[in-house]
């Protein structure tokens, strides 16, 4: 063959392949999860089909903690992944440019999922009882141990007086009975095994004290994908929303999904809301820069995708 | 026969001592299961292929990344070891290097590579190809020195001075490196796999802790020990019937 008919064969598997990702024009998205029943109408969407319809091809990755989801973002071997106001915040003053993609859930005072949970002997009924207690938190900086900071120092109780250690949430328990920590800010379904088992009884449910209906968990990518890919972004919220009228018609069926991407079942839901507005992540801005984490002022808006 | 009845005495009274504490309450389940609810976890784990693909996956990484510290050790450690020069150019970077605890690179590797066996196997290659490296170095330096004479006796070229004389000779201290690797290779795989990649092994027990299972995690933990047991009494016996061999014969 001469070279000009190789450039013919070559320019034919190229318009082969076109023509190929033209009939199945499925956006491949990656989505990494942390284990938390606020990220259920994703698992729900996927298994009930919501995202194939609108040409997503969601894979869904369970990731171990939740800290490594921005780097899996960067890497783009994840596109979207679950985040937190602490974390985005954190992120974006470190150089990271992510944005919020969708909502998850929010606390509500009738419906929490997230509590600060005492050792039954310990003492602790009020804030102030906090003052010289070791209490554990999943992360240091992560938006448990942020929003309970919060709490303590608007309850008048000085944050450094309380000491706060990292314990990863299925050996708060042991460490709860062993007498190590003295109280930990746990969620679900932890917090139930932990109340139920009575090592453990509730203080407070710290974070509807701060603002009643505070975001919680939501989604988030990088700025260039959401930015080249909108109609991703658009179809991401449309099959969250269609699954969330799903869980409230069958929440049976939805308690079994959750259990095969969680591997518990929680009795309850969690407030479950795919909006997220500007004022939400302000919240965390203004809770940064009270406690110190965050120097610079952020520009809310520009911090979700459109 | 004896012998490993014996030897089987101090685990076998462990595991029923086990059973008996968490059966009569003593222990609590959610910290140490109960070895009976173990062993079913890991028969369904086995059954369904969860914990076969989960080993292989490990073992894939592990072996990319070993692959990758010979490639990259071997030659290096040659042409240190050769060259004077070279090494006093080198040996200070590398030194600088050595040190860096492998784990430490795993956020880096994640944000460069992203999830996969891509950058669990930069993380175990980057654990590994010290020793492999270090051995060679001085598997060559302590070559007879008789052999570089006959090399230019033979007015050999560099590339087939190193191919036919150095590598021989310099075998089996290298395969001594190389095995050391293999056993860090395993540990730092499930390692990464613990912190963030989510596959394997290491992966597969971190999320049956996060999912209250804690049978399963032990399972997973047992299994994980098995595979370090299989690879080590499979490299002895390498060991016996090759390397020992070879050694011997270099020495003479």
């Amino acid at each position: 063959m001469k070279i000009s008919q190789y450039l013919g064969l070559a320019a034919a598997i190229v318009m082969l392949g076109g023509m190929h990702s033209a009939a199945s024009a499925q956006t491949k998205v990656n989505v990494g999860y942390t284990a938390a029943g606020d990220f259920l109408p994703v698992f729900v969407a996927k298994e009930k089909g919501y995202f194939d319809k609108r040409g997503l091809d969601v894979t869904l990755t369970r990731v171990a903690l939740a800290s490594t989801v921005p780097a899996a973002l960067m890497s783009n071997s994840v596109q979207i992944g679950t985040g937190t106001g602490p974390g985005l915040l954190q992120a974006s003053e470190g150089g990271l440019d992510l944005v919020a993609v969708s909502g998850a859930a929010r606390q509500m005072r009738s419906n929490a999922t997230v509590s600060v949970v005492a050792r039954k002997d310990a003492k602790i009924a009020t804030p102030a009882d906090f003052k010289g207690k070791k209490v554990g938190v999943p992360g240091l900086n992560s938006v448990l141990d942020v929003v309970f900071r919060k709490w303590l120092k608007e309850r008048g109780v000085a944050v450094d007086s309380v000491t706060l250690v990292e314990a990863p949430f299925p050996q708060m328990n042991d460490m709860l009975r062993g007498g190590t920590l003295d109280a930990v800010t746990v969620l679900d379904p932890f917090r139930l095994k932990i109340v139920g088992d009575g090592n453990g009884v509730k203080v407070a449910d710290y974070f509807s004290d701060v603002k009643d209906g505070m975001l919680f968990g939501f989604w988030i990518a990088t700025r260039t994908w959401a930015d080249a890919n909108p109609a991703a972004v658009k179809a991401f919220r449309e099959a969250s929303a269609e699954a969330i009228a799903y869980i409230k018609a069958n929440p049976d069926d939805a308690k079994t999904i959750e259990a095969k991407y969680l591997g518990v079942k929680t009795p309850g839901f969690a407030s479950f809301d795919i909006e997220i507005k500007p004022a939400d992540l302000q919240d965390y801005a203004a809770i940064g820069k009270d406690l110190g984490l965050l120097r610079k002022d952020i520009d809310a808006a520009r911090l979700i995708a459109k | 026969m004896k012998a490993l009845a014996r030897g089987l005495i101090l685990p076998a009274t462990a595991v029923i001592g086990w059973e008996l504490a968490s059966r009569a309450g003593v222990l609590s389940l959610d910290t140490f299961s109960r070895p009976s609810d173990v062993v079913v976890a890991g028969a369904a784990a086995f059954v369904d292929g969860s914990l076969l693909l989960a080993t292989l996956q490990t073992l894939q990484a592990a072996a990319v990344g070993l692959c990758l510290a010979i490639a990259l050790g071997v030659p290096i450690g040659m042409i240190i070891g050769v060259s004077a020069a070279t090494r006093l150019t080198v040996a200070p970077t590398l030194e600088v290097l050595r040190p860096v605890p492998p784990v430490a690179l795993i956020p880096l590797s994640l944000l460069i590579l992203g999830f996969g066996v891509s950058m669990e196997a930069a993380v175990v290659a980057f654990a590994c190809v010290w020793s492999v490296m270090i051995a060679t170095t001085a598997a060559v330096r302590s070559m007879e020195g008789r052999l570089a004479e006959v090399a230019r006796a033979l007015e050999m070229r560099p590339l087939a001075y190193m191919r036919k004389i150095v590598l021989p000779a310099a075998l089996a201290r290298i395969a001594v490196g190389v095995r050391v690797a293999v056993g860090i290779a395993l540990v730092v795989a499930v390692t990464v796999e613990i912190v963030v990649n989510p596959r394997g092994l290491g992966y597969g027990m971190i999320i049956a802790q996060q999912s209250l299972r804690p049978d399963l995690m032990y399972a997973q933990l047992l299994w994980i020990g098995f595979v370090g047991w299989v690879i080590n009494w499979g490299l002895l016996a390498l060991d016996r019937r090759y390397l020992s061999h070879f050694a011997n014969a270099g020495r003479r």
